[in-house]
């Protein structure tokens, strides 16, 4: 499932990552790769984009971008 | 010897950069305030040269600035690299260190914001850290400048041995080998620190609950910048403007004339002297605290951290018109100056979004505008405090509008590039740091009233003094006036066709500041200033003429950098063109507006209200039309639209659940 059916506040693990290239890179550079745990700390005050906070730091990533992260 | 400073965006290199070469680079809360490598010399001893790249979160770079970095230091060759680690961030940080310490070059660790990690209530254990990586690791506090030295040394004694320990990752791919590395420092990371929980963290939650609110985020914002330019235009900075304007003028400017007749200069030269030199550099300079009241403003939202979050509240709308959320970013540094702000268009992702980002940024007030509406609106406005914050807020709107317009004239499809900003923990900016911003910032600003006013001032001057046969002459016969006249023309549809006015705007190509200077020179000072502007101008044309400065091709110097992060003479020429129409079709929509509205106030009210009932059942019709193509929508749907009250894996799922 997408990460972009959570809900705040919602925890989860990587399992997947559905995109190529500079979009997969920045991901995978910013440590989500398969088995990272991340928690959703929310949504911008618009809907996107949403905030999520992976190794202790807190990243804002658009829906289209999350939309590829596949978490179990 | 050469010593490279790497590491993560936001954690701290241009502070450590700045402590050791007593240099004064901007430093910033958000991640990308440097975008350029700089380059600098050790204080201490003068044989190292030090490197400050942008920060990156590898070396496979996405944006610019990233390339800048990585390109240094795989083909720059240094002798070593003191890779810079946000202590508070530990777990990432490392892995770059990993993929630093594959190059060959040697790296010292440099843990960071050690005083942040104590409020987060953790320690780290040095000796860990250096066993498992294999590389000298020291803390240090860059923004209390503390350990430097010893780091030097450090750096100095690893560049000289030049043999260090490669790691290797294992993978095929980059993506195996990063996915090594995160796995890697994962098993360790328990081995470096002991979690427990932060107050620092607490404090971010608790502002970013208030300021990222559905509600309150864009009121929050709206008035931050209100506040912004009704503190430094209208309060603190009007009062003391004056003070300073009777410095200037009736002490310095007076006694200045006096002096120079009574030792016995010919009348021409104390002429030059106080109503050209002193009057055209005095209006710029009255308006010194008013300008060192905005950078206040901008140097805390810059350091404290709320710049992230501006961008991530814009990102939404900034979507929808061709741009990036960070595009908002560049849009908070041009309240100060254009150019800086130009470049930091680098860190936008997507070779369009930057240009359009470049091309709409001098919309934003500078500062150097700011005496332009302080003039204006003191002279003609003197009780509406809103005239000078609705100069930001028409910058927004064009912004809004231009954005709208570029990506309806881009043919290509927009490349996809993914939008990943981090959020910065809130810090309240170490004051000395925070000063030597500001006057970073006002030195610039006095270095070229000093360089592009006092050559201006003097060439107005001569220009205003004489005719073209150089004989004396009154003003009105005199080659700038012939010269404005020539082609006030062009301006008379929106309501400043005298050649003053046209003269200004001229004058402001090569620095904003010379439009005040022009007017002070041509018109004289104080009240007789006051008097001057009101019988040159309607209050429509002066709002127009506000309007046009702010949204007209900006200066020379803006003009460079547009050319230089557009990447070419074509793109810059465009930018200007585009700039230019903009401000004059905008100046003869508020002149043209303006005019009808003081002749005819039910015609015009009458319009505006079919404009509005035409518009809201416009709006009406669309999303009823909208709602019945899309259907009712689950709450955290994504991009799936076509199912009532259901979330669906994607598109295509959503339209067979439809049709059966």
């Amino acid at each position: 499932m997408p990460l972009t059916q959570m809900k705040k506040g919602a925890e989860a693990v990587v399992a997947d990552l559905t995109c190529q290239g500079t979009c997969r890179q920045r991901l995978i550079d910013l440590g989500i790769i398969r088995g990272a745990k991340l928690t959703i700390r929310g949504y911008a005050p618009l809907g996107d984009p949403m905030i999520i906070e992976i190794n202790d730091c807190e990243i804002a990533i658009r829906k289209k971008d999350a939309q590829s992260v596949l978490i179990m | 010897m050469r010593i490279a400073l790497a590491g993560n965006p936001n954690s701290g290199k241009t502070t450590l950069f700045n402590g050791l070469t007593k240099l004064k680079q901007k430093i910033g809360n958000w991640p990308g305030v440097t975008v350029e490598k700089k380059e600098g010399r050790y204080f201490a001893d003068k044989s190292v040269e030090l490197i400050d790249l942008p920060g990156i979160y590898s070396l496979n770079p996405v944006s610019d600035d990233e390339r800048a970095a990585r390109n240094y230091l795989l083909n720059g060759k240094p002798d070593a690299i003191i890779n810079v680690l946000d202590s508070a961030n530990l777990e990432r940080g490392l892995v770059l260190s990993l993929q630093l310490l594959g190059t060959g070059i040697p790296v010292i660790l440099a843990l960071n914001m050690e005083d942040e990690l104590n409020a987060h209530g953790l320690t780290l254990d040095t000796a860990a850290i250096e066993r498992e990586m294999r590389a000298p690791v020291i803390f240090i506090s860059a923004k209390r400048r503390r350990n430097l030295k010893p780091l030097m040394d450090k750096a100095v004694k690893a560049a000289k041995s030049g043999k260090p320990e490669i790691f290797v990752a294992e993978g095929e791919t980059d993506e195996e080998k990063t996915e090594f590395r995160y796995n890697y420092i994962a098993s360790k990371i328990d081995l470096f620190r002991v979690k427990s929980t932060s107050r620092i963290k607490k404090i971010t939650s608790a502002i970013d609950k208030i300021v990222l609110n559905r509600w309150l985020a864009f009121p929050i914002f709206a008035a931050v910048i209100f506040v912004m330019y009704f503190v430094s235009v209208q309060t603190v900075g009007r009062l003391s403007t004056r003070a300073l304007e009777r410095l200037f003028f009736d002490l310095i400017g007076a006694n200045v004339r006096a002096g120079l007749t009574n030792a016995g200069a010919a009348a021409w030269v104390s002429s030059l002297a106080a109503d050209g030199i002193i009057r055209g550099v005095g209006m710029v300079l009255a308006f010194i605290p008013q300008i060192v009241v905005l950078f206040i403003f901008i140097t805390f939202l810059e350091s404290c951290g709320y710049m992230a979050r501006v961008a991530v509240i814009m990102d939404r709308l900034f979507k929808k018109l061709g741009l990036s959320g960070k595009s908002f970013i560049p849009m908070i540094i041009g309240c100060g100056c254009t150019v800086p702000a130009i470049m930091s268009a680098k860190t936008v992702e997507g070779s369009a979004e930057k240009r359009a980002t470049v091309m709409l940024t001098p919309f934003i007030p500078c500062s150097a505008k700011l005496p332009v509406f302080a003039m204006m609106a003191g002279a003609l406005f003197p009780n509406n405090v809103f005239v000078a914050p609705s100069m930001y807020f028409l910058g927004i709107a064009m912004v809004i509008i231009g954005g709208l317009l570029l990506k309806t004239l881009r043919r290509r499809k927009r490349e996809d590039n993914p939008f990943v900003l981090e959020l910065p923990h809130y810090r309240l900016p170490k004051f000395r740091n925070t000063l030597s911003e500001i006057w970073e910032k006002v030195r610039g600003f006095l270095i070229r009233a000093g360089v592009i006013i006092v050559p201006a001032a003097i060439i107005l001057w001569v220009l205003q003094s004489f005719n073209f046969g150089f004989q004396p002459v009154d003003i009105e016969n005199s080659m700038l006036a012939a010269i404005g006249g020539g082609i006030s023309w062009i301006f008379a549809p929106l309501g400043f066709g005298n050649w003053q006015s046209a003269i200004a705007v001229i004058s402001g190509f090569f620095a904003k500041e010379t439009v005040v200077a022009t007017f002070g020179i041509i018109l004289g000072e104080g009240e007789s200033l006051g008097s001057a502007l009101n019988g040159l101008f309607t209050p429509q044309a002066a709002y127009a003429f506000m309007a046009f400065i702010l949204l007209s091709a900006p200066c020379v110097a803006a003009i460079a950098a547009t050319k230089k992060e557009m990447g070419g003479v074509k793109w810059m020429f465009l930018a200007i063109g585009f700039q230019t129409a903009a401000a004059y079709v905008v100046a003869l929509v508020i002149n043209q507006a303006g005019n009808l509205w003081a002749y005819d106030r039910t015609l015009c009210i009458s319009i505006l209200a079919g404009f509005a009932v035409t518009g809201i059942f416009a709006l009406c019709i669309y999303y009823a039309v909208k709602k019945r193509k899309s259907g009712g929508r689950a709450a955290g749907c994504g991009d799936c639209k076509g199912c009532k009250d259901k979330c669906c894996k994607d598109k295509n799922s959503c339209q067979t659940e439809k049709k059966q």
